[in-house]
C-alpha cells in the first residue's frame, strides 16, 4: 500500500536530520556541555533552525494542497473512543494476539493515536518551537516583560521546553515505528512509501 | 515650665537643622556658581580689565564641566576649590596654576578606614600592573577613566543594570573610540572595535548586556570592580566562560547583586535573571529535572513494553513448535 508519497518522505528525512542536529547543538548550548565548541553550536543551530521553518513551510504548502491534511482531522469519536482502544491495543492487546482496531489503509493513514500526536507535533510543538526560536534569533522583537518576568526568558524557557516535548516525542515515535507488520517495517516504509499491513 | 521651653527650643533646633541640610543636597552650590558660571556653559561674559565693556569669550569645550554631572557625582559635596587653587577665584587664572599638583585619589582615600570597602590599596596595585600603566606610566592614572567632575559608583548602587554597564563601556569608549584622546596618550592609529570584536557574534547585543572589562581585566576574587587590564592576547574570547552554570559574569557584573542576594536570601542563580538571557548560564533546573524524570520514565516505560513483547514472541515460537 503506497502511504507515503515522495514529497512527503524527502520531507521527513530532511525534517528527521535538522531536527536531530538541533536536539545536539541546542542541548550542548543549553547545559554548556561543549559536545560541540560552542560558536560552532550557535551556528549550526542558527542555520539548521532557519532551514527547519523553510522545509516545515513548504510541508505546509503541500500538506494542504494535496489533502494530506485530512490524515490530521482529529474527530470527536477519536478523541472519545479511539484514543482509548488504541492505548488499550498497545498496552494489552498486542501481547493478547489481537489486531489493530485501527490498521492503516489508503483513507485512514494513521490510527486515533498516531493522528493525535502528528496533530499536536506539527500544528503546535513546531509552531511553537518556530515562533520562540525566531524571537531568540531577533531578541529585539521579544515583549520587554510579562508580568514582571523578562520576556526573553519566557521565550527561551518555552523553547527549551518545547525542545524537551520534541525529544519525548521522537523517543515515543521512533518507538511506535518498531510496532508494524515486523520491527523494522515500518522504517522501511518511510523510505520507500510502501506500508506492509499489520 | 522653663524646662518645657528649652525642650522646645532644642527641638526646634534640631527641626531647622534637620530641614537645613537634608541629606543628600550638594553643600555648596552658592560658591561653586561662580566657576560655573564660566565652567558650566559654552560661553561667558566678563568685565573688561578697564571696566569699560562686557566681552564676550567661548569656552574651550575640554574645559567645559557638566553642573548636573557634578553634583549627582561621588565628590558632590565638595567645593571647586577643596581641589583646585582658591587662587582660581581670579580671573584671568594665573598662569602658575596650571603647575599646582592636585590630589589624587589616594591622597585622600588611601588608610581611610571608612572607605576601605571599596580597597583603594588593592584597585591602586592592579592599575599599576595594567597594560595601560605599563605602557604609559604616570601619564595613566586614575584620572584618565575617572572624570574627578563626575564619577558616581554604578556596580555598587541601586542602579539598573543597563545603566551600570552603558557607565562602565563609556570610561573605556571615551578613548577607545575617541582618537582626539587617544592620540594624547600614543601615537598609533586608533583600533577600530568593530572589526576588532567582529568574531563576537551579536556584538550590539553582547555590548548592551556586558562591560569591556569582563573581558578585559583579570577576574580578582579581592575587589568588586577588577581594575587589572590585561593585554589584548590575555582576554576573554572563550563564549563558554559566560555562556555557562558558573559563569564568569557572576564573579565580575553580577558580583554586588549576587553577594547581595546571597546574603539576604541565600540564592544566586537568579541574578542574571532579570537582565539578559545568556544561553548556558540561565538554566531552569527545575524544569531540567521535571523533563529529565518524564524522559526516563517514558524511556522505562519503552524497555518494559519491549521486554513483554520479546517474551511474547518467545511463547509465540513454542506454540508454533508444539503444532506443526
Ligand atoms: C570668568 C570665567 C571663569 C571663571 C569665573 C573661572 N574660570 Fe577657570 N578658566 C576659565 C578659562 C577661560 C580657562 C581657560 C584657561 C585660561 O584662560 O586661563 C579656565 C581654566 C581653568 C582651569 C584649567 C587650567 C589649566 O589650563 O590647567 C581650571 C582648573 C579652572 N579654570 C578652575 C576654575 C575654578 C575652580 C573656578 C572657580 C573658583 C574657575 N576656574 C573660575 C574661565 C573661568
Ligand atoms: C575631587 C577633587 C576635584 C573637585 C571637587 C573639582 N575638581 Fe576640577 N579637577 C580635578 C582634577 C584631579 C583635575 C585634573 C584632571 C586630569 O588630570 O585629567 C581637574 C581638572 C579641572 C579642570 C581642567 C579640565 C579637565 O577636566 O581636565 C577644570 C576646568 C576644573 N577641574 C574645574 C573644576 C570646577 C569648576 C570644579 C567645581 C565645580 C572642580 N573642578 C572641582 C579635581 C577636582
Ligand atoms: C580631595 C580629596 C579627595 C579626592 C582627590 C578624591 N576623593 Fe573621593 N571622596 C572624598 C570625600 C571627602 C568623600 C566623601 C564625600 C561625601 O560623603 O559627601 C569622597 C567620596 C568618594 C566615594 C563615595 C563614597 C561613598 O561611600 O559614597 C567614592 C567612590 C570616591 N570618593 C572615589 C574617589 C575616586 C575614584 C577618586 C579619584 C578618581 C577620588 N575619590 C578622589 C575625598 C576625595
Ligand atoms: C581603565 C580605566 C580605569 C582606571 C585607570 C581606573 N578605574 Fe576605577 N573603575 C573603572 C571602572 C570602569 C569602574 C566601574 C564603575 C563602577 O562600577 O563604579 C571603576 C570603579 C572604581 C571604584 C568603585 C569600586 C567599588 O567597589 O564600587 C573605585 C573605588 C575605583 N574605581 C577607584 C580607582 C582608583 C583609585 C584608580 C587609580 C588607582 C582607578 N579606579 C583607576 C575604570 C578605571
Ligand atoms: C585615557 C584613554 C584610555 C582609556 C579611558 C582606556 N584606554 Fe585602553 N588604551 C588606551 C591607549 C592609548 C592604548 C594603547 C596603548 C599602546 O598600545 O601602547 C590602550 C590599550 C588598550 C588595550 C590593548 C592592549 C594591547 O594588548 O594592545 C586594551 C585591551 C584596552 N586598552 C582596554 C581598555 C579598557 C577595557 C578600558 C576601560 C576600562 C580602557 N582601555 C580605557 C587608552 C585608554
Ligand atoms: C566578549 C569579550 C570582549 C568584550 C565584551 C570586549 N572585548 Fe575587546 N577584545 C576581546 C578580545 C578576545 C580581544 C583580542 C582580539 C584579537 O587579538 O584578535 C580584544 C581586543 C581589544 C583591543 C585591542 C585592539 C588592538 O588590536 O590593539 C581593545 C583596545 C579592546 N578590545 C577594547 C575593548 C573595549 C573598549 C570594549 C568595550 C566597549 C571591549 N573591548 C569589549 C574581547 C572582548
Ligand atoms: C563576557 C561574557 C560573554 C562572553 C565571553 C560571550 N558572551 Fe554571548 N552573551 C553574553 C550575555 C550577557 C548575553 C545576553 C545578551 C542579551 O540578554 O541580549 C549573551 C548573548 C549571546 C547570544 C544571544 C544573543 C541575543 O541577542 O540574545 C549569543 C548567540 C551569544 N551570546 C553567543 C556568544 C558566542 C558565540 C560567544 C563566543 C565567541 C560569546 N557569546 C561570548 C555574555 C557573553
Ligand atoms: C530520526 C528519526 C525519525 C524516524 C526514524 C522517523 C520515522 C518515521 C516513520 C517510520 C514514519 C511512518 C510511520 C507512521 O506514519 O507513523 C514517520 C512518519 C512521520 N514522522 Fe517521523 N521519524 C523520525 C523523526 C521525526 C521527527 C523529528 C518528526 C517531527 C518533528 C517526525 C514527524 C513525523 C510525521 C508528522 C509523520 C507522518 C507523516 C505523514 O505521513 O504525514 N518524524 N516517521
Amino acid at each position: 500500500m503506497y502511504l507515503y508519497p515522495l514529497w512527503i518522505r524527502f520531507w521527513h528525512l530532511i525534517n528527521a536530520i535538522l531536527f536531530l542536529l538541533l536536539v545536539i547543538t541546542g542541548f550542548s548550548m543549553h547545559f554548556s556541555w561543549e559536545i560541540i565548541r560552542f560558536d560552532l553550536g550557535i551556528t549550526i543551530h542558527n542555520v539548521t533552525g532557519i532551514l527547519l521553518i523553510i522545509s516545515y513551510g513548504l510541508f505546509l504548502f503541500f500538506h494542504f494542497l494535496t489533502g494530506n491534511w485530512r490524515h490530521y482531522a482529529i474527530t470527536r469519536k477519536d478523541l472519545t473512543q479511539g484514543i482509548r482502544m488504541q492505548i488499550r491495543y498497545y498496552l494489552l492487546g498486542v501481547f493478547r494476539g489481537h489486531t489493530n482496531p485501527f490498521p492503516a489503509t489508503l483513507e485512514r493513514k494513521f490510527n486515533p493515536l498516531q493522528k493525535t500526536t502528528y496533530f499536536l507535533v506539527i500544528y503546535l510543538l513546531l509552531p511553537l518551537l518556530i515562533i520562540t526560536g525566531l524571537g531568540l534569533f531577533f531578541p529585539q522583537t521579544v515583549i520587554q516583560s510579562l508580568w514582571g518576568v523578562s520576556g526573553l526568558h519566557l521565550t527561551a524557557m518555552i523553547h527549551t521546553l518545547a525542545g524537551f516535548f520534541g525529544i519525548l516525542f521522537l523517543m515515543v515515535h521512533l518507538y511506535f515505528c518498531t510496532m508494524g507488520a515486523t520491527a523494522m517495517s515500518g522504517f522501511s516504509s518511510i523510505i520507500t512509501g510502501y506500508h506492509r499491513g499489520d | 515650665m522653663v524646662h518645657t521651653s528649652r525642650f522646645v527650643f532644642i527641638l526646634l533646633l534640631l527641626v531647622t537643622a534637620v530641614a537645613g541640610y537634608p541629606a543628600d543636597t550638594p553643600t555648596n552650590r552658592q560658591d561653586n556658581q561662580a566657576c560655573f558660571n564660566c565652567h558650566g556653559k559654552t560661553h561667558f561674559r566678563i568685565l573688561s580689565p578697564d571696566s569699560s565693556r562686557m566681552v564676550l569669550f567661548r569656552m574651550y569645550t575640554d574645559l567645559i564641566i557638566s553642573e548636573q554631572g557634578f553634583y549627582k557625582s561621588n565628590h558632590r559635596n565638595f567645593k571647586c576649590v577643596d581641589c583646585h587653587s582658591d587662587e582660581y577665584n581670579l580671573y584671568p587664572h594665573e598662569g602658575s596654576l596650571k603647575f599646582n599638583e592636585i590630589s589624587t585619589c589616594l591622597d585622600c582615600h588611601g588608610g581611610d578606614q571608612k572607605y576601605a570597602k571599596y580597597q583603594f590599596e588593592e584597585i591602586e596595585t592592579a592599575c599599576n600592573r595594567s597594560v595601560h600603566a605599563s605602557r604609559m606610566g604616570k601619564d595613566f592614572n586614575c584620572y584618565q577613566c575617572h572624570d574627578p567632575h563626575t564619577y558616581k559608583i554604578a556596580a555598587r548602587g541601586e542602579q539598573e543594570m543597563h545603566l551600570v554597564i552603558s557607565q562602565g563601556n563609556a570610561t573605556c569608549l571615551a578613548c577607545h573610540n575617541n582618537s582626539m584622546i587617544y592620540n594624547t596618550l600614543v601615537e598609533k592609529t586608533l583600533p577600530d572595535l568593530e572589526k576588532i570584536h567582529e568574531w563576537l557574534p551579536n556584538q550590539g547585543d553582547h555590548f548592551s548586556k556586558i562591560r569591556c572589562i569582563e573581558c578585559h581585566a583579570r577576574v580578582d576574587q579581592k575587589v568588586l570592580v577588577s581594575h587589572e587590564i590585561l593585554p589584548k592576547d590575555k582576554s576573554v574570547r572563550d563564549c563558554v566562560a559566560c555562556h555557562s552554570g558558573n559563569s564568569l559574569l557572576l564573579q565580575t557584573l553580577y558580583k554586588y547583586r549576587s553577594t547581595e542576594n546571597i546574603r539576604t536570601m541565600g540564592f544566586m542563580n537568579a541574578v542574571i535573571l532579570n537582565d539578559a538571557y545568556v544561553i548556558g548560564a540561565n538554566r531552569n533546573t527545575g524544569v531540567a529535572i521535571i523533563m529529565i524524570i518524564l524522559l526516563s520514565s517514558t524511556l522505562l516505560g519503552i524497555i518494559l513494553h519491549i521486554a513483554f513483547r520479546i517474551k511474547r514472541s518467545g511463547e509465540n515460537k513454542m506454540i508454533h513448535k508444539k503444532t506443526p
